[in-house]
Protein backbone atom coordinates (compact mmCIF):
# COMPACT_ATOMS: atom_id res chain seq x y z
CA UNK A 1 0.00 0.00 0.00
CA UNK A 2 1.34 3.18 -0.95
CA UNK A 3 1.53 6.09 1.47
CA UNK A 4 -0.35 9.04 -0.55
CA UNK A 5 -2.87 6.59 -1.32
CA UNK A 6 -3.96 6.17 2.79
CA UNK A 7 -6.57 8.65 3.04
CA UNK A 8 -8.77 6.26 1.29
CA UNK A 9 -8.39 3.50 4.41
CA UNK A 10 -10.74 3.00 6.25
CA UNK A 11 -10.62 3.51 10.21
CA UNK A 12 -9.54 -0.16 10.73
CA UNK A 13 -6.74 -0.33 7.90
CA UNK A 14 -5.06 2.53 9.48
CA UNK A 15 -5.26 1.27 13.17
CA UNK A 16 -3.63 -1.99 11.66
CA UNK A 17 -0.80 -0.27 9.99
CA UNK A 18 -0.33 2.22 12.62
CA UNK A 19 0.29 -1.48 14.85
CA UNK A 20 2.19 -3.34 12.19
CA UNK A 21 5.20 -1.09 13.13
CA UNK A 22 5.67 -1.14 8.93
CA UNK A 23 6.95 1.52 6.02
CA UNK A 24 3.47 2.83 6.16
CA UNK A 25 3.23 3.04 9.70
CA UNK A 26 3.88 6.98 10.04
CA UNK A 27 1.84 7.92 7.11
CA UNK A 28 -1.05 6.05 8.80
CA UNK A 29 -0.59 7.88 11.45
CA UNK A 30 -0.56 11.38 9.88
CA UNK A 31 -3.91 10.53 8.54
CA UNK A 32 -5.47 9.21 11.89
CA UNK A 33 -4.08 12.67 13.07
CA UNK A 34 -5.79 14.06 10.35
CA UNK A 35 -8.78 12.35 10.63
CA UNK A 36 -9.81 12.70 14.33
CA UNK A 37 -7.53 15.54 16.05
CA UNK A 38 -10.53 18.32 14.87
CA UNK A 39 -12.97 16.46 16.16
CA UNK A 40 -11.19 15.28 19.81
CA UNK A 41 -10.22 19.20 20.13
CA UNK A 42 -13.83 19.67 19.64
CA UNK A 43 -14.86 17.05 22.13
CA UNK A 44 -12.13 19.07 24.75
CA UNK A 45 -13.52 22.16 24.37
CA UNK A 46 -17.08 21.58 25.37
CA UNK A 47 -16.23 20.28 28.52
CA UNK A 48 -15.34 24.66 28.92
CA UNK A 49 -11.71 24.13 29.41
CA UNK A 50 -9.13 26.98 27.30
CA UNK A 51 -7.09 26.19 24.47
CA UNK A 52 -4.19 25.25 25.60
CA UNK A 53 -5.36 22.46 28.31
CA UNK A 54 -7.75 21.11 25.38
CA UNK A 55 -4.38 20.86 22.96
CA UNK A 56 -2.72 19.24 26.04
CA UNK A 57 -5.79 16.91 26.28
CA UNK A 58 -5.50 15.91 22.44
CA UNK A 59 -1.95 15.22 23.08
CA UNK A 60 -2.61 12.56 26.00
CA UNK A 61 -5.75 10.85 23.99
CA UNK A 62 -3.52 10.44 21.19
CA UNK A 63 -0.56 9.36 23.51
CA UNK A 64 -3.47 6.86 25.22
CA UNK A 65 -4.38 5.33 21.67
CA UNK A 66 -0.85 4.34 20.78
CA UNK A 67 0.09 2.57 23.92
CA UNK A 68 -3.25 0.75 24.21
CA UNK A 69 -4.62 0.45 21.05
CA UNK A 70 -4.36 -3.28 21.02
CA UNK A 71 -7.70 -2.80 23.22
CA UNK A 72 -9.57 -1.76 20.79
CA UNK A 73 -12.59 -4.55 20.53
CA UNK A 74 -13.66 -3.04 17.12
CA UNK A 75 -11.18 -0.72 15.31
CA UNK A 76 -13.59 0.87 13.03
CA UNK A 77 -14.98 2.55 15.96
CA UNK A 78 -12.02 4.16 16.83
CA UNK A 79 -12.97 7.69 16.37
CA UNK A 80 -15.67 7.24 19.46
CA UNK A 81 -13.33 5.48 21.26
CA UNK A 82 -10.62 8.46 21.19
CA UNK A 83 -14.06 11.00 21.82
CA UNK A 84 -14.53 8.73 25.23
CA UNK A 85 -10.66 9.71 26.02
CA UNK A 86 -10.95 12.64 25.46
CA UNK A 87 -14.10 13.06 27.33
CA UNK A 88 -12.93 10.93 30.64
CA UNK A 89 -9.55 12.72 30.72
CA UNK A 90 -11.23 16.32 30.90
CA UNK A 91 -13.75 14.91 33.76
CA UNK A 92 -10.95 13.79 35.47
CA UNK A 93 -9.18 17.07 34.85
CA UNK A 94 -11.91 19.11 35.71
CA UNK A 95 -12.45 17.19 38.74
CA UNK A 96 -8.74 17.37 39.98
CA UNK A 97 -7.84 20.57 38.91
CA UNK A 98 -10.05 23.69 40.33
CA UNK A 99 -7.91 26.11 38.78
CA UNK A 100 -8.06 24.61 35.58
CA UNK A 101 -8.70 28.24 32.81
CA UNK A 102 -11.98 28.00 31.42
CA UNK A 103 -12.80 29.04 27.86
CA UNK A 104 -13.21 32.65 26.83
CA UNK A 105 -16.66 34.10 27.39
CA UNK A 106 -19.00 33.31 24.72
CA UNK A 107 -19.61 37.01 24.27
CA UNK A 108 -15.74 37.10 23.37
CA UNK A 109 -16.07 34.75 20.51
CA UNK A 110 -16.04 36.53 16.88
CA UNK A 111 -19.21 36.06 15.53
CA UNK A 112 -18.21 33.98 11.81
CA UNK A 113 -21.21 36.20 9.90
CA UNK A 114 -20.08 35.72 6.01
CA UNK A 115 -21.92 38.49 4.40
CA UNK A 116 -21.02 42.03 5.39
CA UNK A 117 -24.08 42.94 3.65
CA UNK A 118 -25.86 41.28 6.15
CA UNK A 119 -24.29 44.53 8.66
CA UNK A 120 -26.21 45.51 11.66
CA UNK A 121 -29.18 42.97 11.62
CA UNK A 122 -26.74 39.73 11.43
CA UNK A 123 -24.43 41.49 14.20
CA UNK A 124 -27.58 42.30 16.67
CA UNK A 125 -28.64 38.83 15.84
CA UNK A 126 -25.42 37.32 16.57
CA UNK A 127 -25.26 39.16 19.53
CA UNK A 128 -28.54 38.25 21.01
CA UNK A 129 -28.03 34.39 20.43
CA UNK A 130 -25.24 34.10 21.90
CA UNK A 131 -25.97 35.98 24.93
CA UNK A 132 -28.93 33.35 25.04
CA UNK A 133 -26.42 30.50 24.20
CA UNK A 134 -24.31 31.78 27.66
CA UNK A 135 -27.78 31.56 29.40
CA UNK A 136 -28.80 27.93 28.47
CA UNK A 137 -27.23 25.04 31.28
CA UNK A 138 -24.04 23.45 30.87
CA UNK A 139 -25.54 20.22 29.31
CA UNK A 140 -27.26 22.21 26.52
CA UNK A 141 -24.37 24.14 25.60
CA UNK A 142 -21.79 21.22 25.30
CA UNK A 143 -24.59 19.39 23.15
CA UNK A 144 -25.01 22.61 20.51
CA UNK A 145 -21.43 23.12 20.73
CA UNK A 146 -20.86 19.44 19.33
CA UNK A 147 -23.51 19.05 17.15
CA UNK A 148 -22.71 22.64 15.56
CA UNK A 149 -18.38 21.16 15.28
CA UNK A 150 -16.64 21.73 12.52
CA UNK A 151 -15.97 19.46 11.12
CA UNK A 152 -19.19 17.76 12.42
CA UNK A 153 -19.47 14.72 14.55
CA UNK A 154 -21.19 11.48 13.98
CA UNK A 155 -24.09 11.00 16.72
CA UNK A 156 -22.28 8.04 18.05
CA UNK A 157 -19.39 10.14 18.47
CA UNK A 158 -21.61 12.82 20.22
CA UNK A 159 -22.90 9.73 22.41
CA UNK A 160 -19.61 9.02 23.78
CA UNK A 161 -18.28 12.47 24.32
CA UNK A 162 -21.40 13.26 26.21
CA UNK A 163 -21.86 10.03 27.53
CA UNK A 164 -25.59 9.80 26.73
CA UNK A 165 -27.43 6.94 24.25
CA UNK A 166 -27.67 8.10 21.38
CA UNK A 167 -31.15 8.02 20.46
CA UNK A 168 -31.99 10.91 23.62
CA UNK A 169 -29.62 13.57 21.69
CA UNK A 170 -31.99 14.40 19.21
CA UNK A 171 -35.03 14.90 22.25
CA UNK A 172 -32.58 16.59 23.82
CA UNK A 173 -31.42 19.22 20.79
CA UNK A 174 -35.08 19.93 20.74
CA UNK A 175 -35.11 20.96 23.99
CA UNK A 176 -32.15 22.85 23.63
CA UNK A 177 -33.13 24.75 21.09
CA UNK A 178 -36.38 25.36 22.87
CA UNK A 179 -34.91 26.78 26.01
CA UNK A 180 -32.96 28.78 23.07
CA UNK A 181 -35.42 30.68 21.68
CA UNK A 182 -37.41 31.30 25.10
CA UNK A 183 -34.17 33.11 25.98
CA UNK A 184 -34.24 35.45 22.83
CA UNK A 185 -35.79 38.99 23.10
CA UNK A 186 -39.25 38.99 22.52
CA UNK A 187 -39.92 39.57 18.37
CA UNK A 188 -36.55 38.62 17.36
CA UNK A 189 -37.31 36.91 14.05
CA UNK A 190 -34.17 34.67 13.34
CA UNK A 191 -32.31 34.42 9.54
CA UNK A 192 -29.74 33.14 8.43
CA UNK B 1 -23.87 19.66 11.26
CA UNK B 2 -24.37 15.83 11.98
CA UNK B 3 -25.59 12.74 10.13
CA UNK B 4 -29.67 12.98 11.27
CA UNK B 5 -29.87 16.95 10.37
CA UNK B 6 -31.89 16.09 7.67
CA UNK B 7 -34.95 15.16 9.96
CA UNK B 8 -34.54 18.28 11.12
CA UNK B 9 -37.56 20.87 11.01
CA UNK B 10 -36.95 23.50 9.23
CA UNK B 11 -37.03 26.56 11.98
CA UNK B 12 -34.76 24.64 13.69
CA UNK B 13 -32.20 24.22 11.02
CA UNK B 14 -32.29 27.97 10.64
CA UNK B 15 -31.63 28.53 13.72
CA UNK B 16 -28.72 25.83 14.21
CA UNK B 17 -27.00 27.65 11.53
CA UNK B 18 -27.90 31.09 12.52
CA UNK B 19 -26.24 29.86 15.90
CA UNK B 20 -23.31 28.56 14.61
CA UNK B 21 -22.45 31.75 12.52
CA UNK B 22 -23.15 33.77 15.79
CA UNK B 23 -20.83 31.48 17.91
CA UNK B 24 -18.02 31.29 15.15
CA UNK B 25 -15.71 28.69 14.34
CA UNK B 26 -13.40 27.34 17.09
CA UNK B 27 -11.24 25.82 15.33
CA UNK B 28 -7.76 23.46 17.14
CA UNK B 29 -4.54 25.55 15.50
CA UNK B 30 -4.11 24.72 12.25
CA UNK B 31 -0.02 23.18 13.53
CA UNK B 32 -2.16 20.83 16.04
CA UNK B 33 -2.00 17.42 14.32
CA UNK B 34 1.35 17.80 12.94
CA UNK B 35 3.03 18.82 16.46
CA UNK B 36 1.21 15.22 17.95
CA UNK B 37 3.15 13.24 14.65
CA UNK B 38 6.09 13.39 16.94
CA UNK B 39 4.19 11.42 19.53
CA UNK B 40 4.90 8.27 17.63
CA UNK B 41 8.30 8.31 19.23
CA UNK B 42 7.27 8.09 23.31
CA UNK B 43 5.50 4.20 22.52
CA UNK B 44 8.56 2.31 24.41
CA UNK B 45 7.34 -1.40 24.14
CA UNK B 46 10.07 -2.42 26.31
CA UNK B 47 9.18 -0.47 29.47
CA UNK B 48 5.55 -2.48 31.39
CA UNK B 49 3.11 0.38 30.82
CA UNK B 50 1.55 1.16 34.38
CA UNK B 51 -2.53 1.98 33.56
CA UNK B 52 -4.80 4.70 34.93
CA UNK B 53 -7.74 2.90 37.13
CA UNK B 54 -10.79 3.66 35.77
CA UNK B 55 -11.66 5.98 38.33
CA UNK B 56 -15.47 6.10 37.68
CA UNK B 57 -17.07 7.90 40.61
CA UNK B 58 -14.85 10.90 39.09
CA UNK B 59 -15.95 10.44 35.86
CA UNK B 60 -19.45 10.12 36.53
CA UNK B 61 -18.69 13.33 38.29
CA UNK B 62 -18.22 15.55 35.59
CA UNK B 63 -17.67 18.87 37.81
CA UNK B 64 -14.87 20.56 39.06
CA UNK B 65 -14.06 19.76 42.94
CA UNK B 66 -14.59 20.87 46.27
CA UNK B 67 -12.16 23.57 47.53
CA UNK B 68 -9.11 21.77 49.16
CA UNK B 69 -10.10 18.36 47.35
CA UNK B 70 -6.99 16.41 46.01
CA UNK B 71 -8.01 13.35 44.04
CA UNK B 72 -5.28 10.82 43.66
CA UNK B 73 -4.17 9.22 40.00
CA UNK B 74 -3.85 5.37 40.92
CA UNK B 75 -1.75 3.57 37.74
CA UNK B 76 -1.45 0.02 37.66
CA UNK B 77 0.70 -2.81 36.04
CA UNK B 78 -0.91 -5.62 34.24
CA UNK B 79 0.06 -8.18 36.88
CA UNK B 80 -0.76 -5.81 39.96
CA UNK B 81 2.69 -5.96 41.01
CA UNK B 82 3.31 -1.97 41.23
CA UNK B 83 0.87 0.52 41.80
CA UNK B 84 1.64 4.52 41.20
CA UNK B 85 -0.53 6.98 43.33
CA UNK B 86 0.01 10.52 42.16
CA UNK B 87 -1.78 13.87 43.34
CA UNK B 88 -0.96 17.35 43.24
CA UNK B 89 -1.73 19.99 44.96
CA UNK B 90 -0.62 23.60 45.32
CA UNK B 91 2.02 23.10 42.51
CA UNK B 92 3.70 19.81 44.19
CA UNK B 93 3.51 16.54 42.41
CA UNK B 94 3.35 13.90 45.44
CA UNK B 95 3.52 10.40 44.98
CA UNK B 96 4.11 6.94 46.19
CA UNK B 97 5.81 3.76 44.34
CA UNK B 98 4.27 0.57 45.68
CA UNK B 99 5.10 -2.96 44.99
CA UNK B 100 8.77 -1.98 43.63
CA UNK B 101 11.85 -0.37 44.28
CA UNK B 102 13.56 3.03 42.83
CA UNK B 103 16.14 5.17 43.53
CA UNK B 104 14.28 8.06 41.43
CA UNK B 105 11.45 9.00 39.26
CA UNK B 106 11.59 11.24 36.17
CA UNK B 107 8.34 13.22 35.33
CA UNK B 108 8.33 12.95 31.24
CA UNK B 109 6.83 16.02 29.32
CA UNK B 110 5.46 15.21 25.63
CA UNK B 111 7.90 17.81 24.88
CA UNK B 112 10.34 15.64 25.68
CA UNK B 113 11.60 17.69 29.09
CA UNK B 114 12.00 16.04 32.18
CA UNK B 115 12.40 17.25 36.31
CA UNK B 116 13.70 14.17 38.57
CA UNK B 117 12.94 13.39 41.90
CA UNK B 118 15.04 11.20 45.08
CA UNK B 119 12.55 8.26 46.26
CA UNK B 120 12.70 7.85 50.15
CA UNK B 121 12.83 4.48 51.86
CA UNK B 122 8.90 4.19 51.60
CA UNK B 123 9.01 4.58 47.75
CA UNK B 124 7.28 8.24 48.65
CA UNK B 125 8.36 10.84 46.39
CA UNK B 126 7.53 14.54 45.92
CA UNK B 127 8.44 17.28 43.25
CA UNK B 128 7.67 20.91 43.32
CA UNK B 129 7.10 22.50 40.41
CA UNK B 130 6.71 20.05 38.23
CA UNK B 131 6.24 20.62 34.44
CA UNK B 132 2.76 21.23 32.45
CA UNK B 133 1.04 19.73 30.54
CA UNK B 134 0.93 16.13 29.41
CA UNK B 135 3.67 13.65 31.61
CA UNK B 136 4.29 10.57 32.33
CA UNK B 137 6.06 9.22 35.40
CA UNK B 138 9.21 6.81 34.47
CA UNK B 139 10.80 4.58 37.27
CA UNK B 140 13.82 2.54 36.87
CA UNK B 141 13.53 -0.46 39.67
CA UNK B 142 16.49 -2.23 41.54
CA UNK B 143 15.33 -5.31 39.34
CA UNK B 144 16.14 -4.16 36.36
CA UNK B 145 12.59 -3.55 35.45
CA UNK B 146 11.41 -0.06 33.70
CA UNK B 147 7.70 1.03 34.40
CA UNK B 148 5.98 3.77 32.80
CA UNK B 149 2.75 5.35 33.86
CA UNK B 150 0.24 6.07 31.50
CA UNK B 151 0.58 10.18 30.38
CA UNK B 152 -1.66 12.19 31.76
CA UNK B 153 -2.57 15.90 32.04
CA UNK B 154 -0.60 17.81 35.65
Amino acid sequence: MQGEGLSACTDSELVALIRSAGHDREAAWTDMLRRYTPKMYAVARSFDIDKQTAEDLVQTAWLRFLERSHQLRDESSVGSWLCMIVRNEARRLVTRRRTIPTAEGWDQRPADIQSPAAGLVATEQAKALRSAFAKLGEDCRQLLTLVLADPPLSYDEIAVALDRPRGSLGPTRQRCLDHLRRLLPAGLEITE
Amino acid sequence: MTDADDQMPASDRILMRALAQALGRDQPPADLAARCEGLLGWLDVDAELAELLDQSALDSAGTRGPAGSTPTLEFTVADGSCVIEVSTTEGVLRGQLLGGEAFQVVVRTSAGTSQSALIDEFGAFEISNPPSGTVRLEFELFDSRRIHSDWFVV
